[in-house]
């Protein structure tokens, strides 16, 4: 279909007021978008100050651009039609529908735009029956023309982009509330970084736990405990990475698998070990008449032990009372390293006196069977007690990941109930002032807030059993500020540190030689009887040239266990770590 | 019927000679009635869309000498009927009467004065509604039917009939049917001071106005039908549309004063009035389009006598025409921004 030429005219004038109908509109709309916009953000803004919106950057960033996806939306939905254009140039210009409705009557008459112009001014005689379509069709014409000429004579700079002056406003406003809103500080900020830490510290926890499961399940067969502990920190591990905002839950359940764990660790476990190494070393001495086992391997003892009892039957009487003798000289001894052992030993040297060679193979058999189990569960306690030092590790890290940031003035509280035996020392880098945690008989609790480059921790111990104490300073306001915190741990509980505290609560390293010698333990003092011998024996080597390297993870280990004493403070296990820690080769 | 027969016209008639011939009857008439050029410009609009006026007024302000007046510029056929109460319907459509011709005796039907161009029924209240009812027919059917025979009009045929809203006693007010079929109802204002000092020097001299001629009926019967053939937009017909259901209390456009004060809306001839009298007013002013203008000027005229007030109304004397531009108020004209 051909379209009229006048229309197609009307309809080529109407495009550029089509565009700056188009472009008003888009203003309009873009102003509505933009109050939206800021009423959004401000209100965003205003709840981010009271809860706490993790979400909230995230939301403020989204926000415009959604706006701007709206606007986008918006701007070709509200693309005007030219029936629209010529309707709002009508209203405008006050063009008394001409144009509107020029374009209007040829959508609802099509078939009107291909009569031609020229005959339309031919006069017709009227009755006929086409008449009344002619002169409607003329019309037509005419209104096209009309129209066209009315639209060539508008304003062409009509529809001019205007601002809605009520949603402008309100922009202004919300613009200028916003701004305060977004500048100054927000108490929620602070809760939010703590939570970031908190979570990153629950990862950071989590892993840590799983490499402590890997290593104790490495080569482990079951039904071995350690399998169970590595799954259960496995699972540890998993809970903190699922929900490490549960800060409580995380540092109960930490808490609880600790003091599982250290139930079962024997306090004695270092002293056995060092009276199962001495054993091992004794008895393979006896064996191979040298001091063949310097380390007291149980394996090498073991092995020792089965070449004594095959050299029994080859020895004299006095040879066999002179073992029994020796025999009986290491029972102090296997008493510590284990009632199996001391059974064992007494055994043999009772059947070496009466001459019983097979009754003294089976029991020596016997004490290098209680050696190796000996060993073996020496071995396990230490897997436990660092497993236990970990988990003590991961506490600590959650509760100071998980204190609140402060500024300014410190403040210490503690509450202790209880008389005891507690203990407490605090330590503290700097200024810092620690916080305290009491142990009485009760229970006790010692806080204190450090502020400054201080960061401290104390604890007391006494035969009950205390909760973590509050926090020390965060990492992000390092370097200024003082407490005032007090010290408020049970009465003989807590104390701030100091290190010649240090001097007086652990004994000289140098002085408690390496694990084994029985000198150096401490002593339990056996059963009453005392047995004092002399002879003159082969001489060893002197451990005096031993070097460094090969002693300190004994030393190392001796400390470690030793720590799990009752009786050490928190404070004083981070300074022997960081300590062995230096001296790491 | 009539003493003169409108032949159609010749030729086809020009919009802009639709405009013109329409000025040039307004200032003829405008040569007898000073001022109400509203009141001339609408009666004129009532006449070229083939309808009705009724004219209400107080006595003395010219509603006869208007009719008059527009008979005589039309050189129409022109019947005055003073509607009294013992006025019957025949003595409006006519009658058989008995006659004696050559062959003997036989009824020949008489007609009455509606039998003319333009009829002007004055003061119509006063009849009796069975009198009124007499006009029904004419009015929408431009026939009139006596003793089973109908007599058709012969066109154009106008009734303008006028009312007194002051002397109510011995009245009968039009019914709603009767009211319906009159295109315009149209108010007649008194007259500003210049144009009463104007009419005191024409009326109170020696020399009297007079008219001529400038139109025919057939001019005015080729102007209708032009008229009718203006095509209109749909927007402005669904304006007009908009604007009667507006006066419907039950639509929910209707403003607050239609739901109050109305118990019945405009019918549809009330839009029909608001679509013909609009092309007329847009021929009038020299456009070949309809603009809601021109829907939104003629409303008062075309809607008030088709609003009926309920009692409350009445009795708190809304007038039908704060109804109306309530409802103007209430539907604006379509804005696309």
């Amino acid at each position: 279909m051909t379209l009229d030429p006048t229309l197609s005219q009307i309809r080529d004038g109407l495009r550029p007021f089509r565009r700056r109908l188009w472009l008003r509109r888009v203003v309009r709309d873009g102003t509505f978008s933009l109050a939206a916009v800021m009423g959004l953000e401000l209100a965003l803004a205003l709840a981010a100050r009271i809860v706490p919106l993790e979400w909230g950057r995230v939301a403020a960033a989204t926000i415009p651009l959604l706006g701007a996806l709206a606007l986008l939306v918006d701007a070709v939905r509200v693309r005007p039609t030219l029936g629209e254009t010529a309707l709002a140039l009508d209203g405008e210009q006050g063009l008394r529908d001409r144009v509107s409705s020029a374009l209007e009557i040829a959508l609802r008459s099509p078939d009107l735009v291909e009569a031609p112009l020229a005959a339309e001014d031919a006069p017709t005689a009227e009755g006929t029956a086409t008449e009344d379509a002619a002169t409607y069709a003329r019309f037509v014409r005419l209104q096209r023309r009309d129209a066209l000429s009315t639209l060539r004579a508008a304003d062409r700079r009509a529809f001019r982009p205007r601002l809605q002056r009520r949603p402008a406003a309100v922009t202004v406003v919300l613009a200028l509330l916003l701004v305060p809103a977004l500048l100054l500080p927000n108490p929620q900020s602070d809760v939010l970084a703590r939570r970031e830490n908190q979570r990153a510290a629950a990862e950071r926890q989590a892993e840590k736990l799983e490499k402590a499961a890997e290593r104790l399940a490495e080569g482990r067969t079951a039904p071995d405990p350690r399998l169970d502990l590595s799954a259960e920190l496995k699972k540890l591990a998993r809970e903190l990475r699922e929900r490490p905002e549960d800060l409580d839950a995380q540092l109960a359940r930490l808490g609880s698998l600790e003091d599982a764990l250290r139930a079962r660790i024997d306090p004695a476990n270092e002293q056995r070990a060092a009276a199962l190494s001495s054993l091992a070393r004794s008895v393979s001495r006896l064996s191979s008449g040298q001091d063949s086992n310097p380390g007291g391997d149980p394996k090498k003892a073991n092995e020792d032990l089965a070449r004594l009892g095959e050299k029994i039957d080859g020895m004299t009487k006095a040879e066999r009372e002179a073992l029994a003798a020796d025999l009986a000289g290491l029972e102090s001894t296997a008493r510590q390293a284990g009632a199996d052992a001391q059974a064992a030993l007494r055994d043999a040297a009772q059947a070496l006196g009466r001459g019983d060679a097979a009754g003294a193979k089976d029991a020596l058999g016997r004490l290098g069977d209680a050696l190796a189990r000996g060993a073996r569960n020496v071995e396990l306690n230490r897997d436990l007690a660092r497993t236990a030092n970990d988990l003590q590790d991961a506490r600590r890290q959650l509760a100071d990941a998980g204190k609140p940031a402060n500024q300014g003035q410190g403040q210490g509280q503690g509450q202790g109930q209880g008389q005891g035996q507690g203990q407490g020392q605090g330590q503290g880098q700097g200024q810092g002032q620690g916080q305290g945690q009491g142990q009485g008989q009760g229970q006790g609790q010692g806080q204190g807030q450090g502020q400054g480059q201080g960061q401290g921790q104390g604890q007391g111990q006494g035969q009950g059993q205390g909760s973590l104490g509050g926090g020390g300073s965060n990492a992000r306001f390092l370097g200024s500020g003082s407490s005032s915190g007090g010290f408020g741990g049970p009465t003989a509980g807590n104390k701030q540190f100091s290190t010649g505290d240090i001097d007086k609560v652990l004994a000289d390293f140098g002085r408690l030689g390496k694990p084994g010698d029985p000198s150096y333990v401490a002593g339990t003092g056996g059963d009453g009887q005392t047995q004092q011998g002399s002879g003159t024996g082969q001489g060893t080597p002197s451990d005096a040239f031993v070097p460094y390297t090969g002693v300190f993870q004994d030393f190392y280990d001796f400390a470690i266990t030793s720590l799990e004493r009752s009786t050490v403070p928190l404070g004083v296990k981070d300074y022997v770590r960081d300590y062995f820690s230096s001296l790491n080769p | 019927m009539t003493e003169q027969a409108i032949e159609p016209a010749a030729t086809r008639l020009s919009p802009e000679e639709f405009a013109d011939r329409a000025r040039a009857i307004e200032r003829e008439v405008g040569r007898v009635i000073v001022g109400q050029h509203a009141l001339v410009r609408q009666t004129l609009i009532v006449m070229l869309a083939n309808g009705h006026a009724l004219l209400e007024g107080v006595p003395g302000l010219g509603k006869t000498l208007l009719v008059r007046t527009m008979a005589e510029v039309l050189d129409c056929a022109f019947n005055r009927i003073q509607f009294t109460p013992d006025l019957m319907p025949a003595d409006i459509v006519g009658t058989n009467i008995l006659i004696e011709e050559e062959g003997g005796r036989q009824f020949r039907f008489q007609p009455g004065p509606i039998f003319a161009n333009l009829v002007l029924a004055d003061e119509i209240n006063r009849a009796t509604p069975k009198t009124q009812s007499a006009l029904l027919e004419a009015m929408q059917e431009q026939q009139v039917s006596v003793a089973r025979q109908r007599y058709k009009l012969d066109p154009p045929f106008f009734v303008l009939a006028t009312q007194n809203p002051l002397e109510m006693e011995g009245t009968y007010p039009l019914p709603e049917a009767q009211l319906d079929r009159f295109l315009f109802k149209l108010w007649v204002p008194f007259p500003a001071e210049e144009d009463l000092i104007a009419i005191m020097d024409r009326t109170t001299g020696a020399e009297t106005a007079t008219v001529e001629h400038v139109a025919s009926g057939a001019d005015l019967v080729a102007m209708q039908r032009l008229a009718r053939s203006v095509p209109i937009a749909p927007h402005v017909t669904a304006y007009a549309v908009s604007l009667l259901s507006a006066t419907h209390p039950d639509n929910e456009r209707a403003p607050g004063l239609v739901r109050e004060y109305v118990r019945y809306g405009g019918s549809p001839r009330g839009a029909q009035a608001l679509v013909l009298a609009g092309k007329i007013s847009a021929l009038m002013a020299g456009r070949f389009n309809v603009a809601i203008d021109d829907v939104r000027e003629v409303a008062l005229p075309a809607l008030r006598h088709r609003v009926i007030r309920n009692f409350e109304g009445e009795a708190e004397g809304i007038t039908p025409d704060a109804i109306i531009r309530s409802v103007l108020d209430a539907v604006p004209p379509p804005r696309v921004d």
